[in-house]
């Protein structure tokens, strides 16, 4: 099957923004990372009093651990073959359809347990339309891409 | 899809970290295929079929549902 030049662009475009990892390095990295910006937490939670310094302190904390966790789930393995892209892309699509779920299953629950539930998962609204946004988007693009005219 | 993966090898006295190694995947990549817990790609069977000196066909069969 001949791509057009814009296809092929398209396809490879996509492909170098879903493939793109960091060196397997950082997985040792990203844990070391993650393990003490946790100790720092736990630490700075109880030994530091003042409440400014205390939430800014906890803020850079929390987010040094949310990014060495991300550097571990980017970065490549050892060795790279088309299992381990399988298996990538299966966690990934595992990760959305749970983080697509979740404020369901907490609305479900507080309904059950509360007795005057909230919509706690309309503020999660805008993230849920851009994330099917953009799988409905890169799958539309793909296929227009792959199709033969 | 059923395959004689695991007699090729034992044929050619290979472990899995071997085979690995001679076609550029992982030890769980050859244990998966071998198990029937994942289908290899057609360029990964091509690799298979050159090193056994066997075409595909000869390793990898169709179940009776696929036919």
């Amino acid at each position: 099957m001949e791509l057009k030049p814009k296809q092929e662009g398209d396809i490879e475009k996509i492909d170098k923004y879903i493939s793109y990892q960091l060196p397997n390095r950082f997985k040792i990295i990203g844990l070391i990372l993650f393990i003490v910006s946790i100790i720092s937490v736990l630490i700075i939670s109880i030994c530091v009093e003042n409440n400014n310094y205390l939430d800014l302190l906890q803020r850079i904390g929390w987010t040094t651990a949310i990014l060495s966790l991300l550097a571990i789930a980017i970065s490549k393995e050892k060795i790279e073959d088309e299992l381990i892209m399988q298996s990538y892309h299966y966690a990934v699509i595992t990760t959305v359809i749970f983080y697509l779920s979740f404020p369901f299953i907490s609305y479900v629950i507080l309904f059950c347990f509360s007795t005057a539930p909230k919509m706690e998962a309309i503020k999660d609204i805008p993230i849920f339309l851009l994330l099917l946004l953009t799988q409905i988007l890169t799958f539309r693009k793909l296929k227009r891409a792959y199709n033969e005219k | 899809m059923k395959n004689r993966l695991k007699i090729e090898r034992a044929i050619l006295n290979l472990t899995q970290e071997e085979l690995a190694q001679k076609i550029g995947v992982s030890r769980q990549t050859i244990n998966s295929i071998e198990t029937n817990r994942f289908v290899p790609s057609t360029v990964l069977a091509l690799k298979l079929s050159r090193l056994f000196g066997k075409s595909v066909n000869d390793f990898f069969e169709l179940d009776d549902d696929e036919k």
